[in-house]
């Protein structure tokens, strides 16, 4: 019964307000394109030597690389979670001084230098509906560094902000 | 009526939520190589010497000091020697000097290099194909009046990776 009861009362509300109107109107909205995100290349430092520290700039053929797709002239905000070190088991190596670049066309040759810090968006534009990211950084060897394959993680998060 | 525009008021609300972020990884990886390993591997030995006469080893020579270093191929080493100045035998000494220092890339004198070496003054190297091979020589110089007795010092070699 109270159900019923309240049920009533909203009707007669909503009856009221139809009697107010005049003519309707419609809201629209286009929801554009969906940004992709891509990893198309590993940030590749090859071989490290033992006590020797080794960087891989934006351009060398080792830089790490993301593509992004999305509408045109769109603002994107960039997020990067850059790892601190790379792990090998327990081993670790520092990996520091990142070499952040985007380009609209798939060349690192004019691509412009991002100021980026993990964690925190950085806003850029698609100029073209593509951005291309470059990525170079530095490890930092120690001279008993164990030896093996270290690995660590770059993410990169894009999301629309405006037009 | 009421329902359109509910509905319009809902594909308001769902803007926010298709423009969430989108994500992707990428790996950062590197390798380390071998270690360098360097090891002594036969002595500088004079053999008898006699009281005001210097004696030279050459590093070719079968009594020339022996070491060698094993690490990652085409690596460039920094070479450290620490050379002593004397030989001791109790408190003794007999100086030692004019270092004749050689390296290879295979275990034969034959087609050595001369290096010019430095106590304590580091020098590049390159381990060609993983290996490089040492020979020392030196001059011992015996007084008119040296002590008899068995003379003894400490060469030391550290390597050190520089770079590929």
């Amino acid at each position: 019964m109270i159900t019923r009861h309240l049920i009533t009362a909203f009707s007669v509300i909503g009856a009221t307000g139809l009697h107010a109107q005049s003519s309707p109107i419609t809201a629209t909205a286009e929801v554009v394109t969906p940004i992709t995100v891509t990893g198309t290349a590993p940030l590749d430092f090859g071989t490290i030597l033992q006590g020797v520290n080794k960087n891989i700039n934006f351009n060398n053929a080792g830089s790490g690389r993301f593509s992004i797709t999305g509408i045109s002239n769109a603002q994107l905000a960039l997020t990067f979670i850059l790892p601190a070190t790379l792990s090998n088991g327990v081993a670790t190596m520092p990996i520091s001084n990142y070499g952040i670049r985007v380009n609209d066309t798939n060349t690192s040759a004019g691509a412009s230098a991002l100021s980026v810090t993990s964690g925190i968006p950085v806003t850029t534009n698609l100029v073209n509906g593509a951005l291309y990211v470059f990525i170079g950084g530095r490890v930092t060897s120690a001279a008993a560094q164990a030896y093996g394959t270290y690995t660590g993680t770059i993410t990169l998060a894009a999301a629309y902000t405006g037009l | 009526m009421r329902i359109a525009r509910l509905a319009a008021a809902a594909a308001l609300l769902a803007l926010p939520t298709l423009a969430q972020a989108q994500s992707a990884t990428i790996n950062a990886t590197a390798t380390v190589v071998t270690a360098l390993t360097v090891t002594g591997n036969a002595p500088l030995a004079f053999g008898n010497v006699y009281q005001g006469v210097n004696k030279p080893v050459a590093y070719a020579d079968a009594g020339s000091g022996r070491m060698s270093i094993a690490g990652f191929n085409t690596a460039q080493v920094a070479l450290t020697f620490t050379l002593p100045s004397n030989l001791t035998s109790g408190a003794a000494t007999l100086p030692i000097d004019t270092w004749d220092v050689a390296r290879n890339t295979t275990n034969v004198t034959t087609g050595a290099a001369s290096m010019a070496v430095t106590s304590g003054t580091p020098v590049n190297a390159n381990l060609s194909a993983g290996n490089l091979y040492l020979f020392i020589g030196a001059t011992v110089r015996p007084g008119a009046l040296q002590a008899a007795g068995s003379y003894s010092g400490t060469i030391t070699l550290a390597a050190a990776y520089t770079g590929l």
